[in-house]
This record gives structure tokens, sequence and C-alpha cells, in this order.
């Protein structure tokens, strides 16, 4: 896992983007208001898909397969829905970014008391490595002294 | 002359990383030797030289990682100097003194790019020759303190603080609007980054709202009014699209300037904690290892038991055992071991289980 400092900024490089895409879905795939006592006409893109698709049937030979029709507009209650979900989704990244955020590690200590801090812990260390290390002499002793009890039971039986 | 391209070549082919400069070739036990001795022999003169004149520059070059400067590898023979040149290191560069890394000036201390690179994205963003551009006039403007105090009681306020905004946060945008815009006009300098990140994020949110209503009503109006009054800047003195007037800051641009400040803000901060999350982690690790070191101490610790649990009960068997036939065959002192003699096979067992119980403890060893 990356550090939560990365982390973070690649959340926030997220959150523009859902911000972004979120605007693109608006502009690009509102459906259109109908206008009260007009006809209501297709749109541009399905027009041109129309066209297009007329052009293909009216020249079969054409070896250029006619562009897939468009995707059909949600309705507007599909659209309100989609609109929420985007809208909860940007939130939760918000507030994924806001529990990262609180998650940081040592807020609460200044640089003096950060070196302060490894400044101790070496000295903790280094008393531990030569409590270790005669720990370990110990150990061999001991050892030592086993192996040489297995020699003189050998030696007895 | 023929032979040494080809190696090149395959060389070049069959490792991803480059090869290394061909000097490391030089570093052979004889060079280094004669190294040595060359350093050995010039050291002498050059303290005879400055002992006349400075007993502390002598004593200061006697220093055993005295190196031979320029001059001193130019008095040399000529094969032995060319033997010896790549095997002292060149001086570091002056901290001031500019050089060049992939063709980049660069100086020994390192400087910050963050302002080239502000300056890059601005020129990004808006091509002042061409006048043209995303998004024009976008300034970097440091919205948090330069040098923030980080007092342990102070950002524990802070801390308390956003919590309790993080509440209303749940609740609705329109609650942290007020708080992120109340929050901004506190006091800046007792606050510690936590907080500002906190500030911005939420900033961003707003900002992302109040373009969207913007884009909603009318994605072309012009910028309100600043502070001052002032109506909005004239970016260009002929709009491309409508000759004849001007072309003004809209206010859909004043918006994605303000979020796009927002987030150079926070990855700045993230930016300067880095250092400080590095301190932590070394912080970690030795925690970590101060831990392991104990813990490893104590399983020595208990594996010492053990073992000499187990040639207590062993010599108790054995001289139990041995009692009888042997006195001191097994070991030396049985003082206490011969007095529980005599019985037989109730201690053969017991030496058993004792023998069993040792070679596990050896195990564990």
């Amino acid at each position: 896992m990356a550090d939560i400092l990365t982390q973070i900024q690649d959340e926030l490089d997220m959150l523009l983007n859902q911000m972004q895409s979120s605007l693109a879905y608006i502009h690009y795939r509102t459906p259109p208001a109908p206008i009260q006592n007009q006809p209501l006409l297709s749109s541009f893109a399905e027009h041109e898909a129309q066209t297009q698709a007329q052009q293909a049937a009216s020249q079969p030979n054409n070896a250029q397969p006619a562009p897939a029709a468009p995707e059909p507009l949600p309705t507007p209650e599909e659209f309100q829905k989609d609109i929420r979900e985007l809208s909860r989704d940007l939130l939760l990244k918000e507030q994924q970014i806001e529990v990262l955020i609180g998650s940081l590690p040592g807020l609460h200590s200044s640089e003096a008391e950060q070196v302060e801090r490894m400044r101790e812990l070496e000295k903790e260390l280094e008393e531990l490595e030569g409590e270790r290390l005669k720990a370990v002499k110990e150990k061999e002793e001991l050892v030592k002294l086993v192996e040489g009890r297995i020699m003189s039971l050998g030696e007895s039986a | 002359m023929a032979q040494p391209p080809p190696e090149e070549e395959e060389q070049f082919l069959t490792s991803i990383f480059p090869a290394p400069p061909p000097f490391y070739k030089h570093f052979t036990p004889t060079n280094l030797s004669a190294l040595k001795d060359a350093q050995e022999k010039l050291s002498p003169n050059t303290n005879d030289q400055n002992s006349n004149k400075n007993s502390k520059d002598a004593s200061s070059s006697s220093f055993p990682t005295t190196t031979l400067t320029p001059t001193q590898l130019l008095d040399l023979p000529a094969p032995l100097r060319e033997q010896l040149t790549y095997l002292i290191p060149p001086p570091p560069p002056d901290p001031s003194v500019e050089y060049r890394v992939f063709g980049k000036p660069t100086k020994l201390g390192g400087d910050d790019p963050f302002e080239y690179i502000m300056q890059y994205v601005r020129n990004r963003l808006w091509n002042p020759d061409t006048s043209q551009g995303l998004l024009p006039l976008w300034e970097y403007e440091r919205l948090y303190p330069a040098d923030p105090s980080s007092k342990s009681s102070l950002s524990r306020e802070g801390a308390g603080d956003t919590q309790m905004t993080d509440e209303n946060n749940n609740n609705n945008t329109q609650t942290t609007q007020q708080q992120g815009e109340g929050g901004g006009g506190g006091d800046w300098g007792t606050l510690d980054r936590q907080t500002y990140l906190f500030r911005f994020l939420r900033s961003i949110i707003i900002k992302h709202v109040e373009l969207l209503g913007i884009l909603a009503t009318d994605p072309t109006a012009p910028a309100p009014p600043d502070a001052d009054g002032n109506g909005p800047q004239v970016i260009l003195p002929e709009n491309p699209f409508n000759p004849g007037t001007p072309l003004y800051d809209k206010a859909k641009d004043k918006v994605l300037r303000e979020i796009l400040n927002l987030v150079m803000n926070m990855h700045a901060l993230i930016n300067e904690y880095r250092p400080h999350q590095a301190r932590e982690t070394l912080i970690r690790v030795l925690e970590g290892q101060v831990e392991r070191k104990k813990k490893e101490i104590e399983g020595v610790r208990r594996m010492a038991g053990r073992v000499g649990e187990a040639l207590e009960g062993l010599r108790g068997a054995a001289a139990a055992a041995g009692g009888g036939e042997e006195g001191g065959g097994v070991d030396g002192n049985e003082g206490e071991g011969s007095s529980s003699g005599g019985g037989g096979g109730v201690e053969k067992d017991e030496e058993k289980i004792a023998m069993r119980e040792m070679w596990r403890a050896l195990e564990g060893v």
C-alpha cells in the first residue's frame, strides 16, 4: 500500500476526475426538455445517426459499415437517478479523503519531538542489542553445557 | 581497435541498465596500493612544506583521507598519473555553482521547483503570447501560513474542531459551506495542516457546487465584482467571437481558478508534510525493531530456562541411575544426585523422560 500522503494525492486527483466526468455527463446526457405545444424533434446526434443510417442503406455496396447509433438518452427519471448517484459518489470520495487526512500519523508531534523520540529509540535499541548479545552468549554456554552432558552420557552408557 | 565496439554493443543489448563507467576497471589492487604509496610519498612532502608555514595545516593534511590534489597528480610520472587519475574522485561542486543534469541546470543543494511548476501550469492554461488557452489569469496563491507552528496543544484543538465539522458535513453540504468559509476567517497561525487540508477539501466541494450553479444558469456570465468593487477583469481588448467588445473574465473561470488554487494548495501542503511522515515512518520502524529485539531476548531467556530445567532434571535422573555403578562418571557435582540412589525401573523411565525433555529443548535452541 502506498503511504497515506500519496494516497490522498491520488484520491484528490480522482475527486477532480469525478467532478469533471459528472459535469461532462450532465453536459452530454441531459434529456431534452419538451416545450409545451411544440413538436418533439430528435436531437442532433440522433439526427446525424439517422441520416448516416439512411445513407448506408441507399448505398449497399459501401464497404464502410454504418456507425452505431448513439446510445439513447436517459429518460428524465433515469437522469435524475444517475445525477444522484454521481453526487453521492462525489461526496463519498470526499469523505474517503477526509478519513485519510484524519488518519495522518504523528500530527501532534513537532519535528524536535520526533527527533527526540528517534534518539530515545536509537539508544534503547543499542541497549537491547547489548542485552541480546549477552543472552545469546548465555544460550551458547548452555548449549555447550548440554553437549558436554550428552557426551558424558554417551561415555557412561 | 575493432574489438571493443561489438563488445559494447553486446553489453548494450543484453543489459537494461547502462554499463558502468569504464574507469571502474582501474580499481585493481595494484592500482590501489600504488595510490596509497603515492599518497604516502606525497603527504610527507606537503607536511614538510606546510610545517614551515603553519603546523595546523600540516596536521590536517596528514589526515588519513587526504587525497591528491590535481597539482600533485600532475607532478607524478606519466604512467603512474594515468594509472591513478580515475581513482581520485573529483571534488563536489560548490553549493552556489550551477551544473547540468540531463540538460537541466541544477545546484548541489537542489532548489525548489515549485515556482517553476506553477509557472508551467499557468502557461499551459493560458498562453500569454498567443492569448489562447483554457483558463486565463490563474495565479498560484498560498492559502496557508508559510511556516505553521505545530504545537501539540493547538493541533489537538484543531482536531476537535474538524471532528465537529465532520458531523455537519455528513448531514448536508450547506453546513460545510458555512463551516469551511467561516473557518477561513479564524486564526491562521494557530491551526495545523490537517485542519487546512479539511478546509481546502470542503471548499473544493463547495466550489464545485457553485460551478454547477453558474453553468446551469448562465455559463457566459461575467465574473462578479470582487471585494473592492472592481468589475470583471478584461482579458483581451477584442473578443474573438464578438468583435468590438472586450473579452471579460467569466464567473465560471473565476470558480475554476479557485478550485485549481485549492487543489494546488492541498498538493503543496501534502508534499510539505512528507519529511514529517518520513520521520514518523522511521520512528515506527525503530519501535518495531525494539519490539522485535525484546521478544528475541525474551525467547532466548525462556529457552535458556528450559534447557537449564531439562539439565537439572537430567542431572538428577542420571545421577540417580548411575549413582550405584559409577559415582563421578556423569558429572562433577552430584551432591544431591547420589543421595537419591537405589531403585531400578522407575528411575530408568525418569531418565528417558529427562532425555526427551532435553532433546526437545535442544531442538528449540
